[in-house]
């Protein structure tokens, strides 16, 4: 049983240390846009001193998090202007509505 | 580095070897306090290592951060990174055009030459009949 709620009190505390770090980090960005630029250009991005929380591996992991979900985004886009007909047809499938939407 | 060459130093990984260098043991006090204020010595260093390695054979953002949850030495991995490779040889492609292409683009461009029936035996044969 302690060892249980020792088990229970490490992942509390490991969540509640990701919690900070996201927190931290998507602060930083926002504060430092920059930074998103040269990630866009090198893959990389240079930092110094960085607050409490955040490290460069946690900025570089959510500038990459970031950059993917745009390009999916932009993936579903072309797609569904290459595919309206089976856009059509999957929203039917999933809503019932009869709806052609390329954008 | 030649991305053809690079893929297959990450094909030959052996899945039961680590694929990070445990460096840190051989490292001096000094480089050790420099990749600390760096702050790439936590557990996600080693993801950001795979980003690294996936970028410099031509993924896209999305393959990038998808595969890079998954040790390069895993097969699926291996796969993707043969599938890659090939494309670049038959189109004569380096990593940074690649790396410019969505992955959906990506994926029709597999298709279309190809690339996406093959197996990866079949792969490994033709990649590495370019080396040699």
């Amino acid at each position: 049983m302690d060892e249980l709620r020792e088990a229970v009190k490490r992942e509390l505390r490991r969540r509640k240390w990701a919690s900070e770090r996201g927190k931290a980090t998507r602060a930083y960005l926002r504060s430092h846009p920059e930074l998103a630029e040269q990630f866009a250009k090198t893959g990389t991005i240079e930092v110094k001193a960085l607050p409490a929380y955040v490290t460069k591996s946690s900025l570089l992991l959510e500038l990459s998090r970031r950059a993917a979900a745009k390009e999916a985004r932009r993936a579903v886009r072309e797609w569904k202007k290459e595919h309206p007909e089976e856009v059509a047809r999957l929203v039917q499938e999933v809503s019932g509505e009869q709806r052609v939407s390329a954008g | 580095m030649d991305l053809i060459k690079l893929a297959l130093q990450v094909l030959s990984l052996d899945t039961s070897a680590s694929e990070v260098k445990n460096c840190l043991a051989s490292l001096s006090e000094e480089e050790r306090k420099a990749l600390e204020s760096e702050a790439l010595s936590d557990a996600r260093g080693e993801r950001i290592e795979r980003m690294n390695t996936l970028r410099a054979l031509g993924f896209s953002a999305v393959e990038v951060y998808e595969y890079s949850r998954y040790k390069l030495s895993s097969p699926e991995v291996k796969e993707v990174v043969a599938r890659r490779a090939l494309l670049a040889k038959r189109l004569g492609a380096d990593a940074e055009f690649l790396r410019s292409l969505q992955f959906y683009e990506l994926l029709k461009l597999e298709a279309a030459h190809g690339v996406d029936k093959l197996t990866l035996p079949e792969m490994l044969q033709e990649l590495y009949g370019r080396v040699t």
